[in-house]
């Protein structure tokens, strides 16, 4: 019994960081119905971004310094989300380009970053420095760490300030009206546009700090490693239902606790199919996840 | 009395919370013309969507030559005789005018047929080649035969999507508004050449038509929709003077 | 007998003359014929996704898994069961169907850009299932299988693909392919059972990568898991969108093109010593790069025409 519970806690960390990628899929997915794939990849350079701040700051464990690489890590994948938007979709978005075409971009746009992380910082892994210093707690004989704790917490105030940006701002207003008729959101003189750019960004946003997140959490860093959380924060976003912001947050923590459990109980070899495998359960058996609604086609 | 080819009973579509068709029932017997009005949004594109397969209904029962097709896959509704056109075209616009009708044509030989060059795959595309050609020939498309279907003006647009829905040799033809967008006496030429199509081929048709001119000479019989119940159904003459229709219509322009 | 059918018993004639001088390194550069054989390898798997992708309008990023069931399936008949090379091409062709076939069944409730995921899940289960099997050598690879593919096998299993392709496009369920690719829904309206063909597409395309994978393994005599990862579908993908998606020609050519540039590009960088260590990270940038330049501006690719409208 301690140890499911242990396992859970150390599961609810993972679960927060995929929910918090898992909300950038499903917001593009709602207002352009993307895919994505770049996502993973800004939540690796959200990771770098924090890693090259980290070791320019002298004083790496003061409370400013920890701020200061959340914070440059947050803006800089802001600004590549919003540059990859406007370079990489606009045009193809515009011209109602095939879905295909796309993707396709997505793709390209991925693997760009990616191997441009490789060129400039190789392919070894980086161990992130302990801007947090590690501390652990008991509970009876449970065991969690303070960067458990913040990163839990934090993704919950994430989430949070979420909400309120979706359901009482204008912005979000018009970004859930995009997300429900794109079209007659347009007639009715919604800035579609700019809707698109803060989408990405806010996404983005999300994603960077969760980049530094997993650095300081696995607490080693390389450029491919937005590949693998970024897959399996879609399908945390799938397993939600796509489109659903508060279904990516229930299929992040599911997904986390799922795998943790995996491989505390199986094996750990059998933790990176699990995600798949969960995929095209949810693909075959409920492809509006499971907080997700019935899709129509416009006829 | 012989059985009525469509027959819709109780049928009850929802999006969500919006009722978009309530409890319709209604019968259409062999060979009739039969128009179907309503203002906008009245649900009479997703009458024919859930009659061709595109969504299902809720409640209700639809029954074609008497058979229960209500949980038929469209292309099963197709192939035994349903076809349909769109209010907004939707020709296989990259394909040819040619490979537009023969598409809808089925096919007679295996799938592997073409691969190992069969003599049935020579024999079926020869035929289909012929009643092709034969159908647009009736629609004077041949000319277009191997242009792109969207390199062609609007108006053969509209009619070759016609002339596609004919290659399934349908019984029941539905017409998504044919008319929309053609000039009056264009909608005039198409409504009576729709005649004679349903003369030459027996076909039954049921229409959706925004122009009143065209419903009222042209349809014997009339169905008026409004918010997704049927409020009218008769002769011209009764529709006109349906005091429901005549209110559904005073609160929009026409 | 007429003057076409002939030339068709003249094009693997062709072929196996020129299969001797060829293939004989006295005559024949060795290093030109590798890049020979692995253009004509990639012209068939480029043809294998044109025809789900580009004739179909079905987005595939897991071809490398079909490529993987084929060469792991024949090697595996070849290394340990001595088998002659045509029947296990032939046993690997049919379980990449049946693969194909599997993962054309999720079609059924899946539109875009849903089974595209779907089939990225495909390729990588394969290869993880690949990596734990130890009867196909695991982490380790396969070394060792038998050198059967030759100059005259690939080109000849590549005009036999593109004969199968444009003798399917020119046919009714070629065009229901495209129909299904233009306006699935219209399609259904006009009486096509668009799953049926969709699985079918899927099964056949997934043969051509069997083929090919069998063929790539008979060649390189020694194959890994990390030769068939997500990377290698988006060479595929590549090789298409260069060429010009549904495109059957174009297609095959794309191949041969993205196997010939970064072989120039190597040569270039290998003068380079800091380059040419980072070499597989440039080619990848490079690819990456084509991709998008193609999408974003001649997304019809190199041999398409262009869309009239």
């Amino acid at each position: 019994m301690n140890l499911f519970l242990q396992q859970l806690i150390n599961g609810l960390a993972w679960g927060g960081i995929y929910a918090l990628i898992a909300i950038g899929y499903t917001m593009v997915y709602g207002v352009m119905q993307l895919i994505n794939f770049a996502h993973g990849d800004v939540f690796m350079v959200g990771a770098f971004v924090g890693l090259v701040i980290a070791q320019l700051l002298p004083d790496k464990t003061s409370p400013l310094s920890v701020f200061l690489v959340f914070l440059s890590a947050m803006f800089f994948s802001t600004l590549l989300g919003i540059l990859i938007e406007r370079l990489g979709y606009r045009s193809l978005w515009r011209k109602n380009a095939p879905r295909l075409s796309l993707l396709i971009v997505a793709v390209a746009i991925s693997l760009l970053l990616e191997n441009s992380g490789l060129l400039l910082f190789g392919a070894a892994p980086r161990s992130f420095p302990e801007i947090i210093p590690s501390k652990s707690y008991f509970v009876g004989s449970i065991i969690f760490t303070n960067l458990q704790l913040i990163i839990i917490l934090s993704c919950l105030l994430l989430m949070g300030i979420l909400h309120l940006i979706v359901m009482h701002t204008k912005m979000g207003r018009a970004m859930r009206a995009v997300a429900e008729d794109s079209e007659m959101s347009a007639l009715l003189g919604v800035p579609r546009e700019r809707v698109l750019s803060f989408t990405f960004a806010l996404g983005s946003a999300l994603a960077g700090i969760a980049g530094v997140m997993v650095a300081l959490y696995a607490p080693q860093i390389n450029p491919l490693m937005g590949l693998l959380p970024g897959l399996k924060a879609f399908i945390a976003a799938v397993l939600g239902g796509i489109g659903s912001i508060p279904g990516a947050m229930v299929g992040g923590f599911v997904l986390g606790e799922a795998e943790t459990l995996v491989s505390a109980y199986l094996s750990s070899s059998y933790r990176d199919l699990l995600a798949f495998l969960v995929l095209i359960l949810v693909l075959l058996l409920r492809p509006q996840g499971l907080l997700g609604k019935g899709v129509v086609e416009k006829l | 009395m012989e059985a009525p080819l469509l027959q819709v009973e109780n049928l009850t579509v929802r999006f969500g919370g919006l009722v978009a068709l309530r409890n319709i029932s209604f019968s259409l017997k062999e060979g009739e013309f039969l128009g179907i009005i309503g203002p906008n949004g009245a649900g009479k594109t997703t009458l024919f969507n859930a009659i061709s397969g595109a969504v299902l209904p809720d409640r209700g029962k639809i029954l074609f030559q008497g058979r229960d097709i209500t949980s038929f896959p469209p292309h099963k509704r197709a192939r035994l005789g349903i076809a349909r056109t769109f209010q907004t075209l939707r020709l296989f616009s990259r394909l040819s005018v040619a490979d537009n009708v023969k598409l809808a044509e089925g096919i007679t030989y295996p799938i592997y047929a073409p691969i190992l060059s069969l003599p049935s795959y020579q024999k079926g595309e020869r035929e289909l080649e012929e009643s092709a050609f034969k159908l647009l020939k009736s629609f004077q498309l041949e000319r277009y035969w191997p242009r792109p279907a969207n390199a062609l003006p609007y108006g053969e647009r509209k009619r070759l999507e016609i002339a596609r829905a004919l290659a399934l040799k349908p019984k029941l033809l539905l017409l998504d508004e044919p008319t929309a967008g053609l000039s009056h006496q264009e909608a005039i030429s198409l409504i009576e050449e729709l005649h004679n199509l349903r003369r030459k081929f027996s076909l039954t048709i049921f229409l959706i038509e925004h122009n009143m001119r065209i419903v009222m000479g042209y349809c014997p019989r009339i169905i008026a929709l409004s918010y997704g119940e049927i409020i009218g159904e008769g002769s011209p003459e009764e529709i006109a003077s349906n005091p429901a229709v005549i209110e559904a219509y005073l609160g929009e322009k026409e | 007998m007429n003057w076409k059918k002939l030339l068709l018993l003249a094009i693997p004639l062709f072929l196996w003359l020129i299969n001797y001088p060829i293939s004989n390194p006295r005559l024949f550069n060795p290093y030109a014929l590798q890049i020979i054989i692995l253009m004509g390898v990639n012209a068939i798997l480029a043809l294998s996704w044109d025809l789900v992708a580009g004739v179909t309008g079905q987005f595939s990023i897991g071809h490398a898994g079909f490529m993987a069931i084929g060469a792991y399936s024949s090697a595996f008949l070849t290394l340990n069961y001595h088998f002659p090379f045509l029947p296990a091409i032939l046993f690997a062709t049919l379980l990449s169907a049946a693969a194909g076939f599997v993962v054309g069944i999720p079609t059924l409730r899946l539109r875009g850009d849903y089974l595209a995921i779907a089939t990225l899940g495909f390729g990588e289960i394969v290869r993880v299932a690949i990596l734990n099997a130890k009867s196909l050598g695991a982490a380790t690879g396969l070394k060792g299988i038998p050198i059967l593919s030759s100059f005259f096998s690939v080109y000849l299993a590549l005009a036999i693909a593109l004969w199968l392709c444009l003798a399917l496009l020119k046919s009714q369920p070629g065009r229901i392919l495209l129909a299904i690719r233009e306006d699935e829904l219209a399609a259904q309206m006009m009486g096509i059972d668009v799953v049926k063909y969709k699985v079918f597409a899927f099964s056949l395309s997934a043969c051509l990568a069997g083929i090919g994978g069998a063929l790539y393994a008979h060649w390189t005599s020694f194959i890994h898991p990390d030769s068939f990862t997500f990377m290698k579908s988006i060479e595929i993908i590549l090789m298409g969108v260069v060429g010009g998606m549904g495109t059957i020609y174009g297609a095959a050519a794309g191949g041969m093109i993205i196997t010939l540039l970064p072989e120039g590009l190597r040569l270039l960088l290998e003068q380079n010593p800091v380059l040419s260590q980072n070499k597989e990270f440039i080619r990848m940038l490079f690819f990456a790069s084509l991709l998008l330049i193609f999408i974003l501006l001649r997304p019809q690719g190199i041999f398409g025409k262009k869309e009239g409208v």
